[in-house]
């Protein structure tokens, strides 16, 4: 189920990189060609790299390809190191938890005064935030995933994963 | 407690969490969320929905899964090895042969690239196995495609600077530029260092019949390479000409690059679907990260960081070079223990207004800054592209840190040619803006 959802996250995420590819480039064309405007290609990019963030974390973090200082949390080895994972994990929980309650509140106040953005466009503007708290829901998800899984680990019932790779970083 | 206070506490618990290794991004948010906590109490992070919107919801930053798109694209559909093999046609006559191919390589995919992690891999890919088989000294090639690799973030497009961009408000497009001289010099200073030393030190690099290349091969040579020329042109001119911004640049790019995937390799929807993913995988860490610094700003803002932090320097008295030398220094030592991206975002909210304050020029020192990254990929313990080369080759890390030494060096020496000569970052943005 959780992977479903993930999936489905992937796609959408995948896609819309592709719609903004498509949409910049037919702006840049439209403009430098025939001189006109989409007028609506720089805020509605502005929406994706939201988008594309909010989707992108539960998937990141599912993967391990969020970037950590690794070089004592990489000298850990057995339980040590899964405990800390796990206390890790909890933090992280922490910390969504009260970014999702504010970005929830935005939305909803968004929703409630009807906000539009001030361009051509009019876009209501909690369109493009609902993503915001939608992927915190789903970034929760998977570190109570990763929680679970921890405490089984710890308790026994997994057995402790032997070193696996990781993604050093991104730039 | 006072702002300030609050801010410090803030600081050392996030230093805490950070080197214990949580996740880079949740401990830069929990820092700043602490600052606002600890400054203007539980009601001050209302403000977290607007800062993290505002900054995400930004065209700017659209630039960034763009780039990397279209590097990712070039590589999946396997076009590397027609480029290397064409490039190393043209200057592998070079004393040091294939060695400089690797540097020049990654020059060229550092002019489609915007990381260097991606360049490194890239070309080192394709050169480790011939060089390799060729008998090169193992060090000397994990050296140059390590050190090779860094040029990635300084020849345009670089995602630091679009990141340094964000935050400092200097047009992207003019630090792209401020790059691109910059980039050609430190890559004639890295050319100029094989040369010598393959012409003291044969062995290093030894001569085949293959590295006579006559004009035929040149015009070979040249002919495999002129999609990846064109690209780059389509990307850097369209900017320069103020055609296109970076990011619409990106866009055509990703086009191109498509075109030249189609072929000259195989783009099919497998490798598209994959593009996407890693895309979207790479990009939200890396703009995670940027939301998070901006929190982080944010919260410093509040608590008043930045205003003593700019007092505090100011009262120090010291001149615009010393005060270069200094931060310099602190950025290398900073290098050692937090990651690029880590290093920019957490460094230039604070340091934006200092730099103001003492006059001197965001887009030059944008430069300065991404060359000290750069320093800070190849030195050990965090330097990524030592990891890089080290999974390709798999002969131990201790010989690519050999083989970069020279090159931490040569960066030096090229940051001083730079407080020297600015006007090797300075004079292209300043021809943009005179048309």
């Amino acid at each position: 189920m959780v992977r479903f959802i993930l999936g489905l996250g992937v796609v959408l995420g995948g896609l819309l990189i592709a719609a903004l590819v498509v949409l910049v480039a037919t702006e840049v064309v439209m403009r430098s060609a025939f001189n006109v405007s989409l007028m609506v290609a720089d805020e509605y990019s502005g929406y994706i790299v939201v988008a594309l963030v909010f989707l992108g974390i539960p998937y990141a973090l599912f993967h391990d390809a969020l970037l950590r200082v690794d070089f004592l949390f990489e000298r850990l080895r057995g339980k040590r190191r899964v405990a800390l994972s796990l206390l890790f994990d909890l933090f992280c929980l922490a910390v969504t938890g009260v970014l999702g309650f504010y970005l929830t509140r935005m939305v909803t106040n968004t929703f409630d005064r009807g906000t539009f953005s001030s361009t051509p466009a009019m876009t209501p503007l909690w369109y493009p935030q609902i993503v915001m708290p939608l992927g915190l829901l789903l970034t929760t998800i998977i570190l109570l995933a990763r929680i679970v899984d921890g405490i089984r680990k710890l308790s026994g019932r997994t057995p402790l994963p032997e070193s696996e790779h990781k993604d050093r970083g991104a730039l | 407690m006072s702002g300030t206070y609050g801010s410090i506490l803030g600081l050392v618990v996030f230093l805490g969490l950070l080197f214990g290794g949580l996740w880079i991004p949740f401990a830069i948010a929990a820092a700043g969320m602490a600052s606002m906590v600890v400054t203007g109490g539980w009601v001050s992070l209302k403000a977290l929905g607007f800062v993290t919107w505002s900054a995400m919801n930004s065209s700017t930053l659209s630039a960034i899964p763009l780039f990397i798109l279209m590097a990712d694209i070039l590589l999946r559909a396997g076009v590397s090895d027609r480029f290397y093999n064409g490039l190393s046609l043209l200057v592998r006559r070079l004393p040091g042969g294939l060695l400089q191919t690797n540097i020049a390589g990654c020059a060229l995919f550092a002019a489609i690239s915007g990381s260097s992690v991606a360049t490194a891999a890239s070309i080192g890919t394709v050169a480790i196995p011939q060089l390799k088989a060729k008998g090169y000294d193992p060090a000397m090639t994990a050296g140059s495609l390590a050190a090779g690799g860094t040029l990635g973030i300084l020849i345009p497009p670089s995602i630091a600077m679009i990141i340094y961009g964000s935050f400092t408000e200097v047009s992207v497009a003019k630090l792209f530029l401020a790059g691109l001289l910059p980039g050609v010099v430190l890559t004639g200073l890295f050319m100029l260092y094989i040369g010598l030393r393959a012409t003291l030190q044969p062995g290093i690099a030894p001569r085949s019949s293959e590295d006579r290349v006559g004009l035929r091969g040149v015009i070979v040579g040249l002919l495999q390479l002129l999609p990846l020329i064109l690209l780059m042109l389509l990307v850097i001119g369209t900017i320069y000409a103020g055609i296109a911004t970076p990011t619409e640049a990106a866009a055509l790019g990703t086009l191109g690059a498509l075109v030249i995937g189609s072929v000259f390799g195989t783009v099919n929807m497998k490798v598209l679907r994959d593009a996407l993913k890693a895309t979207l995988k790479v990009s939200s860490a890396i703009l995670f990260i940027t939301m998070a610094a901006f929190i982080f700003a944010y919260g410093m803002e509040k608590g008043g960081v930045g205003r003593s932090l700019t007092e505090w320097v100011a009262g120090l008295g010291l001149s615009k070079s010393e005060f270069l030398v200094v931060l310099l220094i602190g950025y290398a030592l900073l290098g050692c223990v937090v990651d690029s991206i880590g290093m920019i975002v957490l460094t230039i909210p604070l340091l934006t207004p200092i730099l103001v304050a003492m006059q001197i020029d965001l887009i030059w020192f944008g430069v300065a800054l991404v060359v000290v990254v750069e320093l800070g990929q190849i030195t050990p313990p965090l330097g990524v592209n030592l990891f890089v080369i080290e999974s390709i080759a798999k002969r131990g890390l201790m010989e690519v840190i050999r083989g970069t030494l020279p090159y931490h060096g040569l960066m030096i020496l090229f940051l001083l040619l730079l407080a020297i000569f600015p006007e090797i970052a300075t004079w292209l943005p300043q021809q943009m803006s005179n048309r």
